[in-house]
C-alpha cells in the first residue's frame, strides 16, 4: 500500500509542475517531440484520474436499487457500447457551438473527454459489480464494528473492488492509448493552440510523408509504454494483490516497490501519505449503523422493456440533438449507404476475428500450457498490446503506395492489431486456470490430436474464449474508425466501410453523417452483444462450467 | 459457576428477546417465516448454547441479538433498554473468521476501535492484553492469508473481545476448523471462562454440534426448524472442566439427540411457554440436498455389523464423521422412504431397509422406485404430468412453480433437484440440463 500510494502522488506532482508548460503553444516542428511525449503522458494521466474520480459516484449511484439506479445501469451499458472515439465529433461540435472555434482549452477538453470515456465505462461497470458483491460476512463485521457509511465505503467496499478495478484498468489501457493517439491526431489537425502530443506529432509527420518523424513517434510511444508499465501498471498490479480475497499473486515484486520499501526516506514519505489517506478513509462521516430490516430478497432485475425504452430514448435524444445541431437530417439513401458500409465493416471484422482466433487458439494454448512460457510471454505481450497500433498504420500506407492498390484488403488487418490481444489473453488465461488434473488425465488416457482438442481443450476454453472474442469484436469497431481511413501525405487512403465513413464525416464537420454512423455502430455492437455474444457466453457457462 | 463471578452479582439479566419473529419475502412468493415467537434471556455469568438444524434461523437470531437485523416483530432489550443497532457492548465472532485480507492481525483486531476514532497508540495498548489472552503473541504483524484456520479464528475472537463487551456472540466458531484445532480452541476458551479471564460477562454460542454445546454451555436451547422456534431448554448440570467420556455426559448428549428427533415437540424440564401446536400441515416440506449415494451408504452402514440394523444417533454421527446438519437430513430421507425409523435418539432399519441392503443393484433400483412412488406423492404427480404430454417431457420450471406454492423459490429449486437425483437412480424420470426439462425415459 505504501509504495503504490506514492505513485499517484508523484505523478500528480509532475502534472502540477508541468501544467504551466502544457498551456504554452508548441506549434513548431523540430525537437518538440520530447514535449509532445510529455503531453501525451499528461493527457493519459489526467484521463485516468478523471475516470477514477467520476467512476466513484457513478458506480455508487448505479448500484442503488432505485429507478434512478436502474436507468444509470442501462445508460452505462449503452455508453460502454459506443465506440469511444465516436463521442469525439459530438463533443467537438457541441464545444464549437458553445465556445466558438476549437482552440486551446476546448480542444484539450475534447481529447481528455475522449480518453476518459474510453476508461470510465469499463471501470464503472466493474466497480458497480464489485460493490454489489462485497462478502456479506465482512459487511457484518463492518456494521458490528460500528463503521459509518463513509468508513464502510473506503475501508471495505473500495478495497474489495481494487483487484478487479486495477485489472480492468490495465486491460483498458490498450484501447485508451489507441484512442488517445487518434484523438490527438484528429484534434491537432483541426484545432489551433492545442498541445498536440505524440498523436499530433505523428499526424504532422504522416502529412509530410516524413518517415523519420513516424519512426520517432513510434520510438517515443514505445518508451512511454515501457515507463508506464514499469512505473505504474506493474506496481499497481502487485499492490492490488494485497486486496485479493483468494488466489495467488502471479507477479514478483516490481523494482519500483522494492525501491520504495528499502529506502528509509522514501518509506517514511509513503508511510506519511498512507497514514493520511487512511485517516481520511476512517473519518466518522455519516450516521453509525442501526439495525436493518430484513432484506426483501433480491430485487427483480429491471424489465427488458424498461431497458429497451431507455436505450431507444437515449438514441432518440442523440439523433434529435444531431438534427438540432446541424439543422439537417439524413435522407433514406444516406441511411442505406451507411447500412451497406456497416455490413462491409461487419464482414471484415468477422473474417479478421475468425483468422485471429484460429491463430491464437493453438499459439495461446502452447504458451499457456507451460508456466515458464507464460511468465516470459505475458509482460512483453502486455506492453505490445498496450502499444497503440495506429502508429503502425503508415506501414499499410507504404504497402499500398508501393503498388498494391487494394486499400480494402490492406487496411483490413489493421482492425485486429490491438483487438487480437483480447483473444490471446483469454486463451492464455483460460489455459492457466485449466484444472491440471484434467490435463494430467488426458495425458494418462493418451488423448492426442483432434480428439484432445475436441474433448479437452476447446470445451475448457469455451467460457474465456467466448468473452474474449466478444471484447475483441467491440474493439475492432473502435479500431475501424482509425484503420479504414488513413491520412497520408496531402491525400488519404480509405477503404469502403462504416469506420471510414464516420471518420471522413467527422473530419469534414458533417455531423449528421458522423453521429448516425456512430449510432449505427452502437446498435450493431449492442445487437450482437444481446443476440450473439451474450447467449453464446451463457450457453458456454451452462455447458462447460467446471463446478456445479 | 457462581464463584467465577466475583465483581458483580450473578444472574443479572443482560439481553432479553421477547416474542421475536422474523420473516423474509421473496419477490413474488409468500412470506417465509424464519423465526417464530422467540423469547429468551441471556444472564450474566452463563454460556448459552443454541442448537438446531439448518433452517432453524440461527444466523438470523444471532444478527438480531447483535443489533444488525431488525426483527419483524417483538422486542430486543439490552440491560432493559431497546437495542437499535450494533453496540460495543456486544461482540461477534463468525464461522468464516471474516478477517479483512488487506489488514494485518493487529489492524483487524483493532478495527472496531479505529472506527470509533481511537488513536493508533491507544488502540495497540488496548490490544496487548487481548492478543496475549487469545494466544496470538508474535502474530500481530501477520497477514490473514498467512494464518492457519485456528489462528485466524483466534484473531476473529480477539476482534470480538477488543471492546471488552458484556456479551460475546459466536456463530458456529469451530465449524471450519479441523477436529484437533477446534478442540484446542474450545478448551482454551472454557479455561479462560472458568478462570474469569475472558473479558465478557456472558457468551452465546450457536452450533450444530451437540457434543460441543454440552461441553461448553451452562444452558442449551434447542431450536426446531422451518420456522425456527424454541423447542426445548435444558440446564447442563456439569461443572467445568467436563469430560466427554463420562457416562453422564454421553447420556446427556443422547437425551438431546432424542429430543431433536422426537416427532411431536415435548416440553422439557425447563418448561417454556407451551408450544404444542404442530407445524401447519403441508403437502410437501422442502427436501434437503441428500445424494442417493449417501442414502445407500447409510443403509449399508446400518445393516452391517456392529450396528446390525440399530444405532445410537450420537454414535452414528461420530462413526461416520457427520455433523447434525448432515446426519438429520439423511435420517429424514430414510424415514420418508420408509427405510428406517427413529426412536428415542436411535435409528432402526425397517424390513424394507434391510431388504434394500441385502439386494443387488437392479433390485435396489426397484425397491427405491417403489419407495419413492409410495412415500412421495409429488413424484407420482410429476410422472402423470409427463405422461400426459405427447413429447413425454416438460419444462422443469413448471414443477418448480408447482412446488413454490408450498415453499420459497430456493427451497423449491433444491427440492426438485433432490427429487430428480433420486428419480434418476430409480429410473422414474430424467432431466436434461441444457433445456432445463424433465422427461420420461421411453425404454421403461
Amino acid at each position: 500500500m505504501r509504495s503504490a500510494a506514492a505513485i499517484p502522488a508523484a505523478l500528480l506532482t509532475i502534472f502540477l509542475a508541468t501544467g504551466s508548460a502544457a498551456a504554452a503553444p508548441l506549434r513548431h516542428t523540430g525537437l518538440t517531440l520530447v514535449a509532445d511525449t510529455g503531453h501525451t503522458l499528461l493527457h493519459m494521466l489526467a484521463g485516468i484520474l478523471l475516470a477514477l474520480i467520476s467512476t466513484l459516484p457513478l458506480a455508487t449511484l448505479a448500484r442503488r436499487e432505485t429507478p434512478g439506479g436502474a436507468v444509470l445501469r442501462t445508460l452505462t451499458s449503452l455508453c460502454h457500447a459506443i465506440p469511444a472515439p465516436g463521442a469525439l465529433p459530438v463533443t467537438a461540435a457541441l464545444l464549437v457551438l458553445i465556445a466558438g472555434p476549437l482552440t486551446g482549452a476546448a480542444a484539450e477538453f475534447v481529447i481528455l473527454s475522449t480518453v476518459t470515456a474510453c476508461l470510465l465505462w469499463p471501470l464503472t461497470r466493474t466497480l458497480a459489480k464489485e460493490l454489489a458483491t462485497v462478502p456479506p460476512d465482512l459487511g457484518l463485521v463492518a456494521l458490528q464494528a460500528g463503521m459509518t457509511p463513509w468508513q464502510r465505503f473506503w475501508r471495505l467496499s473500495i478495497p474489495c473492488a481494487v483487484p478487479q478495478l486495477v485489472q480492468t484498468g490495465v486491460r483498458s489501457m490498450s484501447m485508451a492509448w489507441f484512442v488517445l493517439i487518434w484523438a490527438e491526431d484528429v484534434v491537432s489537425a483541426r484545432a489551433e493552440n492545442v498541445t498536440r502530443g505524440i498523436g499530433g506529432y505523428f499526424g504532422a509527420a504522416a502529412a509530410a510523408r516524413d518517415w523519420t518523424g513516424v519512426g520517432a513517434a513510434i520510438l517515443a510511444m514505445t518508451i512511454v509504454i515501457i515507463i508506464c508499465e514499469l512505473l505504474v501498471f506493474r506496481p499497481m498490479l502487485f499492490w492490488s494483490g494485497r486486496f485479493r480475497r483468494r488466489g495467488e499473486m502471479a507477479l514478483g515484486e516490481p523494482v519500483i516497490t522494492t525501491l520504495f520499501r528499502s529506502h528509509a526516506s522514501l518509506r517514511a514519505c509513503t508511510g506519511l501519505i498512507t497514514a493520511g489517506l487512511r485517516g481520511l478513509a476512517s473519518l466518522p462521516l455519516g450516521p453509525r449503523p442501526a439495525a436493518q430490516p430484513a432484506d426483501s430478497g433480491p430485487v427483480p432485475d429491471e424489465s427488458r422493456i424498461a431497458r429497451i425504452t431507455i436505450i431507444l430514448a437515449a438514441l432518440a435524444v442523440l439523433t434529435g440533438m444531431t438534427i438540432w445541431l446541424s439543422g439537417t437530417a439524413l435522407s433514406l439513401t444516406d441511411l442505406l449507404t451507411l447500412a451497406g458500409e456497416g455490413c462491409i465493416t461487419l464482414l471484415r471484422t468477422i473474417v479478421m476475428l475468425a483468422l485471429i482466433t484460429a491463430f491464437w487458439i493453438p499459439a495461446g494454448v502452447w504458451i499457456g500450457l507451460s508456466r515458464e512460457r507464460t511468465t516470459l510471454f505475458m509482460p512483453v505481450a502486455r506492453m505490445v498490446a498496450a502499444f497503440p497500433s495506429n502508429l503502425l498504420f503508415p506501414l499499410a500506407a507504404l504497402v499500398i503506395a508501393t503498388g498494391h492498390p487494394h486499400p480494402g484488403l490492406w487496411l483490413t488487418p489493421l482492425l485486429i492489431l490491438n483487438a487480437q490481444w483480447a483473444v490471446a489473453f483469454a486463451v492464455i488465461g483460460g489455459m492457466r486456470r485449466y484444472p491440471p488434473s484434467l490435463l494430467l488425465t488426458a495425458r494418462a488416457l493418451r488423448l492426442r490430436g483432434p480428439l484432445w482438442w475436441k474433448t479437452v481443450i476447446l470445451p475448457g476454453l469455451a467460457i474465456p474464449l467466448s468473452s474474449g472474442i466478444a471484447t475483441a469484436f467491440t474493439e475492432c469497431w473502435t479500431a475501424s474508425l482509425a484503420a479504414e481511413y488513413l491520412r497520408w501525405g496531402d491525400g488519404s487512403i480509405s477503404a469502403y466501410g462504416l469506420g471510414s465513413a464516420v471518420t471522413q464525416a467527422s473530419l469534414a464537420g458533417d455531423l449528421p453523417h458522423a453521429v448516425t454512423g456512430i449510432l449505427l455502430m452502437t446498435l450493431i455492437i449492442l445487437g450482437t452483444d444481446r443476440f450473439l455474444w451474450r447467449p453464446l457466453q451463457e450457453k458456454a457457462a451452462r455447458r462447460f462450467r467446471q463446478t456445479p | 459457576m457462581t464463584d467465577t463471578m466475583t465483581d458483580t452479582a450473578p444472574g443479572q439479566e443482560l439481553l432479553r428477546l421477547h416474542n421475536v419473529s422474523q420473516s423474509y419475502r421473496k419477490d413474488a412468493g409468500p412470506e417465509a417465516l424464519v423465526l417464530d415467537g422467540i423469547s429468551l434471556t441471556l444472564h450474566e455469568g452463563e454460556i448459552v448454547g443454541v442448537i438446531g438444524r439448518s433452517g432453524s434461523g440461527k444466523s438470523s437470531l444471532l444478527r438480531i441479538m447483535g443489533g444488525l437485523l431488525r426483527p419483524a416483530s417483538g422486542s430486543v432489550l439490552l440491560r432493559s433498554s431497546p437495542l437499535t443497532g450494533p453496540v460495543p457492548d456486544i461482540g461477534m465472532a463468525f464461522q468464516s473468521f471474516a478477517l479483512f485480507p488487506w489488514l494485518d492481525v493487529m489492524e483487524n483486531i483493532t478495527l472496531p476501535l479505529e472506527a470509533r476514532g481511537m488513536s493508533r497508540s491507544e488502540r495497540e495498548k488496548h490490544a496487548e492484553d487481548i492478543i496475549r489472552l487469545t494466544g496470538l503473541d508474535g502474530y500481530a504483524g501477520a497477514w490473514p492469508r498467512e494464518l492457519s484456520p485456528g489462528l485466524a479464528q483466534r484473531a476473529g475472537l480477539a476482534r470480538a473481545l477488543i471492546s471488552r463487551p458484556d456479551i460475546l456472540l459466536m456463530d458456529e466458531p469451530f465449524a471450519e476448523l479441523d477436529i484437533l484445532t477446534a478442540e484446542n480452541l474450545r478448551t482454551d476458551l472454557v479455561e479462560l471462562w472458568a478462570e474469569s479471564r475472558l473479558p465478557c460477562r456472558s457468551v452465546l454460542l450457536v452450533t450444530h454440534n451437540v457434543d460441543e454445546a454440552v461441553l461448553m454451555c451452562d444452558r442449551i436451547i434447542v431450536f426446531s426448524a422451518n420456522p425456527g422456534r424454541v423447542e426445548h431448554e435444558l440446564l447442563v448440570p456439569f461443572a467445568h472442566p467436563r469430560d466427554r467420556e463420562t457416562p453422564e455426559f454421553r447420556d446427556f448428549v443422547d437425551d438431546i439427540y432424542g429430543l431433536m428427533t422426537r416427532r411431536a415437540p415435548v416440553i422439557s424440564e425447563a418448561c417454556l411457554p407451551a408450544q404444542t401446536a404442530a407445524p401447519a400441515a403441508r403437502s410437501l416440506s422442502p427436501l434437503p440436498p441428500v445424494p442417493v449415494e449417501s442414502i445407500i451408504g447409510l443403509i449399508e452402514a446400518l445393516a452391517a455389523s456392529p450396528l446390525d440394523g440399530r444405532a445410537d444417533l450420537p454414535q452414528l454421527a461420530t462413526r461416520s464423521h457427520l455433523e447434525l446438519d448432515d446426519l438429520f437430513p439423511l435420517t429424514e430421507a430414510l424415514q420418508l422412504l420408509d427405510m428406517a425409523e427413529l426412536e428415542d435418539g436411535d435409528i432402526l432399519l425397517t424390513r424394507e431397509g434391510g431388504r434394500f441392503a441385502g439386494s443387488g443393484a437392479e433390485e435396489r433400483r426397484a425397491i427405491l422406485r417403489h419407495a419413492l412412488l409410495r412415500g412421495l406423492p409429488i413424484i407420482r404427480e410429476i410422472r402423470a404430468m409427463l405422461d400426459e404430454r405427447p413429447s413425454r417431457a416438460a419444462p422443469a420450471e413448471t414443477f418448480r412453480n408447482m412446488l413454490e406454492t408450498d415453499m420459497s423459490a430456493d427451497y423449491a429449486a433444491q427440492t426438485l433437484q433432490t427429487l430428480t437425483d433420486w428419480s434418476r437412480y430409480a429410473g422414474l424420470f430424467d432431466y436434461d440440463e441444457e433445456s432445463d426439462r424433465l422427461f420420461l425415459n421411453e425404454e421403461e
